[in-house]
């Protein structure tokens, strides 16, 4: 059997030519045997997710009981275990909860995420008797949670273009740095004037233009994926 | 149980263990195909046998504070099913217990090395004794250990184990200092999908069309792999030119009298430049044969051994823990050793087998690896009057192998392929 564009003699397991492309008329379908590489590869072996997670969650739930025992059984009120026990549940819902779903929703988990992290610092605020929540935490954890709610959901909606919108969440994030400089300066300082924002932020949205440049132009973004490819 | 061996790593074995990466796995692939299906069992029972006689292959990859060391295998290499293409990525877990593998398939035995084990010549004589042994068992033969057939019944020697490189310096060292290379472009394949072609030829013809230009096999294959990327390079309608440079290992083994059975094998770079004009192939053959015969001696391939373990034996090096000195090695590659050859060409020569094996041995192969930096490799083995020319390849495209064989075909050179592609 020969290719009848570039005149090589093919295998008789090949359905194109490998060097031209050039589709063969017929094919022998005896040939499968005769491959030089089996179709299939095998699957690695995979650890037991499940039950590696109960393990973990049952480890998580055994920590926030003994914290909060201990702390009942020496102060007789929550003092130190809330900020424990909070922690532990803050880390349980950012790393173990989004492994129970086979497909979990990135948008939904990045709005449970964002959304646990307000009432833990509330939680904080409250236990501390502080008085920063309503002033700084809450709306610096609000355009954090949009940026990144945001962020995620526009990676998952859009399936090109990850580049620009990372670039994007990179300006947000320089621009949010002067905001956070401002609410910092009503809540604690009383400061009028921005001291380090303008060079974190303008750090921050130097790159998030160079990763919108690197997104806009293919030369560069090949380049680019050649060299850290992972 | 008998103590454990172990050995520090040669010169070209350093650079492996640093730079390993999912991604770049420094690991090649020697083959055998026999006139019969494998049997996994037997293949077990030889391969038990086998890696008694080669203490330097049975081995695994580990750490000391300093450097890394070769140790006695802790594991019995097992014999395990071929995957959907060769040369997939081996888990440094694996490298640590045992740095090769064994895969059947169908009528193939395939034998992979982690680089830093041993070189092609090495690989060669392991996967020969192997099928030897496979062969007896399976059979009932009798194989006379010649031909590169070790004898599995004696004491393997001192000198196979030796590290050559440390005893083959010369007076002086030879400065080097590369320039950058062309790289071939295209899609790279994101699952590490490495597609394996093969162009099959006649060795006399091939052999014929080689001395109608003045020049050996490898020169002529060299220069047509040259040509084609030249062409490549013209398709990209850049301004400027960059040189073209390939990397051919030579096995320096017979310059120093050396019978190891770890790496010992240098490097020749042939390059052309299309800045200088218009090349033909004729004069590219000229040119390539006139470069490596130049660098092909034994003074200048000392001066080279002397040059490359120069680094490792400075005081300063040598006490520097290994973290810093990876962090140092990968540095040094990513600046100087990355981008300076497009693709490399190994010729394994004419592989012999003694009488006795000669019918139950219908072909041997060799791959190289190839992945998102160096997205081309190529290599040629000739057994009984046939020669193949593999590409082992990390792009989609194939645009390297059609460019190559149509040269070979206007000279007169008639080919089959057979590939693993998608």
């Amino acid at each position: 059997m020969y290719c009848i564009n570039c005149g090589v003699k093919l295998a008789d397991c090949e359905t194109k030519c490998p060097l031209c492309g050039t589709p063969v008329p017929v094919t022998n379908k005896e040939a499968e045997i005769s491959k030089p590489f089996p179709a299939h590869v095998e699957e690695p072996m995979r650890m037991n997710r499940r039950g590696l997670l109960l393990v973990f969650s049952i480890l998580a739930i055994l920590a926030i009981l003994i914290s909060l025992f201990l702390d009942i059984h020496t102060n007789h009120i929550i003092t130190w275990s809330g900020y424990v026990a909070g922690a532990i549940f803050m880390t349980y819902m950012w790393v173990a909860f989004p492994l129970w779903f086979k497909k979990p929703n990135p948008i939904m988990m990045a709005g449970i995420d964002f959304g646990m992290t307000v009432p833990f610092l509330w939680l904080v605020n409250a236990i501390s008797g502080g008085n920063w929540f309503w002033n700084f935490a809450f709306p610096v954890s609000l355009f954090v949670c949009a940026i990144g709610v945001g962020s995620v959901a526009l990676l998952y909606a859009i399936k090109r273009k990850h580049l620009i919108i990372i670039g994007g969440t990179w300006i947000a994030t320089g621009c949010f740095c002067i905001f956070l400089e401002i609410l910092i300066n009503r809540a604690f300082t009383h400061a009028t004037e921005l001291l380090w924002s303008p060079y974190v932020g303008g750090i921050f949205i130097l790159i998030g233009i160079w990763l919108i440049v690197i997104g806009l132009c293919r030369h560069i973004r090949e380049w680019v994926e050649k060299r850290f490819f992972i | 149980m008998p103590p454990k061996r172990w050995f520090k790593l040669d010169n070209a074995a350093k650079v492996y263990p640093a730079t390993y990466r999912s991604y770049r796995n420094h690991i090649f692939r020697l083959s055998a195909t026999l006139s019969e299906v494998i049997d996994k069992d037997v293949m077990q029972s030889a391969l038990d046998v086998a890696v008694k006689r080669f203490p330097s292959i049975a081995v695994g990859l580990k750490r000391g504070l300093f450097w890394y060391y070769l140790e006695s295998s802790t594991v019995t290499a097992k014999v395990e099913d071929e995957q959907s293409h060769p040369l997939t990525v081996m888990p440094k877990e694996m490298i640590r217990h045992c740095a090769f593998r064994v895969l059947v398939y169908q009528k193939r035995i395939a034998v992979e090395f982690f680089h830093s084990l041993t070189d092609g010549t090495g690989g060669l004589i392991f996967l020969k004794t192997l099928v030897a042994e496979y062969l007896e068992q399976k059979n009932g033969i009798y194989i006379t250990p010649s031909n590169g057939v070790l004898d599995r019944h004696e004491q393997p020697k001192e000198e196979e184990t030796e590290d050559s490189f440390q005893k083959n310096t010369g007076p002086v060292s030879k400065p080097r200092a590369e320039k950058k290379s062309f790289m071939i472009p295209g899609t790279v394949e994101k699952d590490r999908y490495v597609t394996a072609t093969s162009l099959h030829y006649d060795v006399k013809e091939a052999l014929a069309a080689a001395k109608a230009h003045g020049t050996t096999l490898t020169e002529y294959i060299g220069s047509a792999l040259i040509w084609s990327v030249i062409k490549i390079q013209e398709e990209t309608k850049r301004r400027r030119k960059k040189p073209v440079r390939i990397e051919v290992p030579v096995n320096v083994r017979p310059f120093f009298e050396s019978t190891t059975l770890r790496n010992f094998s240098l490097y020749v770079n042939p390059t052309i430049d299309p800045n200088y004009g218009e090349w033909t192939f004729d004069e590219i053959c000229n040119s390539v044969k006139h470069q490596m015969e130049l660098s092909i001696t034994k003074k200048e391939m000392a001066a080279t051994i002397t040059e490359n373990i120069g680094s490792e034996r400075s005081i300063f090096v040598r006490v520097m823990p290994l973290p810093f000195k990876n962090a140092a090695i990968t540095l040094i590659f990513h600046l100087f050793g990355s981008n300076t050859t497009c693709l490399a060409l190994s010729n394994l020569g004419q592989v012999t087998v003694p009488d006795d094996m000669k019918q139950y041995v219908k072909n041997f192969d060799f791959y190289l690896g190839a992945n998102a930096e160096s997205v081309y490799n190529c290599t040629m083995v000739s057994y009984d009057g046939e020669l193949h020319v593999n590409f082992s390849r990390g792009i989609k495209e194939p645009k390297l192998e059609y460019i190559f064989y149509c040269l070979l075909r206007d000279e007169g050179l008639r080919a089959s392929v057979e590939s693993n592609q998608r």
